[in-house]
């Protein structure tokens, strides 16, 4: 018969378990509330993921929305947002498509499980992520970040690692691209 | 409970008198900062708490004994640099750096360690004595900042011989690390941007790629000089002497906040080649950091006082005001609330998990070591709880604030 010992054993945190989630966590906040250092979020991200693969692609996307912004404060981005537009939808054309490959690198860097969720968040923070001033701007802030954190989730769990990393990279490089011409 | 013997006290006394008084001196010295002195300005007195904090690491000999090099180091060459960084007569430094070079050497000798990084070292501080000296011809007095090429372009390349020697010892000679840094920063304006951001590139992606964060982060200091970024500069210096400190893995996320506020400063201005080339050198520099992180640190010997250290800058580098970076407050904000949130993640986490956290296993424990083992995870506990308390107050206070 199985011990209880053994159980408990089997369920204790490792400690860069608790590290990994403990940055997961400080990151989803950090794009939650748009607050905070869009290059530090990119660390915190890479921690999240625990592969520098990762962070170097989350590095990448957030870098490019610096460059197109010029503020690696996430409230200036939301509130560049809030004024003129999702990232997105607004031109001129290379900036849409910088944060739209942005959001993609960054969804496909996710690794599979809850560590995930805070990409899909930094993605909907960078293509549709206006700062909560109006009911409507909220109401499109929230909808990016289920559907972005959902989509990582399922995408991290669903395609092969390899493949996923070679997209990210693809999109990540476009992105910054795009952004130093903007 | 056992009283502790005399034999105890008195090996605890032996252990622990040097890293006290260090912790003291460099203490004293993060006060003067504080004070915001005309006598010491913050950025002089900083530099001065650095070296006594990188004097006062190393752990003592078993005879509790400190090396002369070790007394030099912590008690003469921090006055020397604060009176050398605030602008003052730099001869007392250039004493000071050739007499702990002499000491280091004399103590190798005596030990039979390699002496061959040693000469480097010796080489690599004569080298930047000599060109301060040579760049304080025309002046009254010898200054550490200097402003002519060639006399620049010596001190460079001593420094370059000096942070490479140092990073293989461990012992009270790292203390110099701090002034030649500095000087190095300064005369940095004075040369070839392009030549230098290159040359310091490879030097720093070299390193990061090698695991030498060390090299890699002070290497990274002088590219933002060299890209005119100063309080970039002094964050990533400052973050160069932690890792010193510190000697481990962890420790090279004390590059952090300079690397934001020079990314913050490239992406803010015009694109230039300077600056792009200045970019590149970045991202490749940190991308190596990354790819060679090691998750260890040391907290032996007088290095927790660089551990809070550490801590400050990563978190509130904003606060640093003697570096001069302006635009850190969202870096701040977003640090301290990440803090406050992944504390409160991981306890969460624990209490799920049944309140344990799993310890690696150690192999062949003495009995000294399993009163070390026990002590030290109730230490961590009763930090990390103050800790967490204290930054989920904050978050609090902050949110109430903002609504």
């Amino acid at each position: 018969m199985e011990s209880p010992g053994a159980y408990l054993h089997a369920r204790r945190a490792s400690g860069t378990e608790l590290l990994r989630l403990a940055a997961a966590g400080a990151a989803a906040a950090l794009f939650l509330s748009s607050s905070g250092d869009a290059l530090l979020a990119a660390v915190l991200l890479g921690v999240a993921a625990c592969d520098a693969a990762a962070a170097g692609l989350a590095g990448a996307a957030l870098t490019a929305a610096v460059l197109r912004w010029g503020s690696s404060s996430l409230a200036a981005i939301a509130g560049g947002q809030a004024v003129l537009g999702s990232a997105v939808a607004v031109g001129p054309l290379t900036g849409a498509v910088s944060a739209a490959a942005s959001g993609v690198a960054l969804v496909l860097a996710a690794e599979p499980g809850p560590t995930a969720i805070p990409f899909g968040l930094a993605a909907a923070a960078l293509v549709a992520g206006p700062a909560a001033t109006s009911p409507t701007r909220f109401a499109v802030r929230l909808a990016a970040a289920l559907v972005a954190a959902l989509v990582a989730l399922v995408v991290s769990r669903r395609l092969a690692k390899d493949r996923r990393r070679a997209i990210a990279a693809g999109a990540a490089a476009l992105a910054v691209v795009a952004a130093v011409l903007t | 409970m056992r009283a502790p013997s005399t034999a105890a006290i008195a090996a605890a006394v032996n252990r622990w008198w040097w890293p006290v008084t260090g912790i003291g001196v460099a203490a004293v010295w993060v006060g003067v900062v504080l004070a915001d002195s005309s006598r010491f300005p913050p950025l002089a007195a900083a530099a001065a708490a650095g070296t006594a904090v990188l004097a006062a690491a190393p752990s003592l000999p078993v005879a509790g004994v400190p090396g002369l090099t070790g007394v030099a180091a912590l008690l003469a060459l921090p006055l020397a640099v604060a009176e050398a960084a605030r602008g003052g007569n730099a001869a007392p430094l250039g004493v000071a750096l050739g007499v702990i070079g002499l000491l280091a050497v004399y103590g190798a000798a005596r030990d039979r360690s390699p002496l061959v990084p040693l000469l480097a070292l010796v080489a690599g501080l004569s080298g930047v004595v000599a060109g301060l000296t040579l760049g304080s011809v025309d002046t009254d007095q010898i200054r550490l900042a200097i402003t002519d090429r060639p006399s620049a372009a010596v001190v460079v390349a001593g420094a370059v011989l000096v942070l490479v020697a140092i990073d293989h010892r461990t012992r009270a000679e790292r203390a110099v690390v701090a002034p030649v840094l500095l000087a190095t920063v300064l005369a940095a304006p004075a040369l070839p941007p392009i030549a230098l951001i290159v040359g310091w590139g490879a030097l720093a992606v070299g390193a990061a790629l090698v695991a030498r964060p060390l090299v890699a982060c002070a290497a990274l200091a002088v590219v933002a000089a060299a890209a005119g970024v100063a309080p970039a500069a002094l964050l990533l210096a400052a973050g160069a002497v932690l890792i010193a400190v510190l000697d481990g893995g962890l420790a090279a996320v004390c590059v952090v906040p300079g690397a934001v506020a020079l990314a913050g400063e490239l992406a803010a201005r015009s694109v230039t080649g300077v600056r792009a080339t200045a970019a590149v050198v970045l991202a490749l520099t940190v991308l190596a950091l990354a790819i060679r992180f090691v998750g260890s640190v040391r907290v032996d010997g007088g290095r927790p006082v660089g551990l809070v250290l550490a801590a400050w800058l990563v978190v509130a580098p904003g606060s640093w005001r003697f570096a001069g970076a302006q635009d850190m407050r969202a870096y701040d904000t977003g640090a301290l609330r990440a803090v406050a949130v992944g504390a409160l993640v991981a306890l969460a986490v624990l209490f799920r998990r049944g309140g344990e956290v799993a310890a690696p296993a150690v192999p062949d424990i003495d009995d000294a070591d399993v009163d070390l083992l026990t002590t030290r995870p109730a230490v961590a506990s009763v930090a990390a709880t103050a800790a967490t308390v204290a930054s989920v107050g904050w978050l609090v206070v902050s949110v109430v604030r903002l609504h």
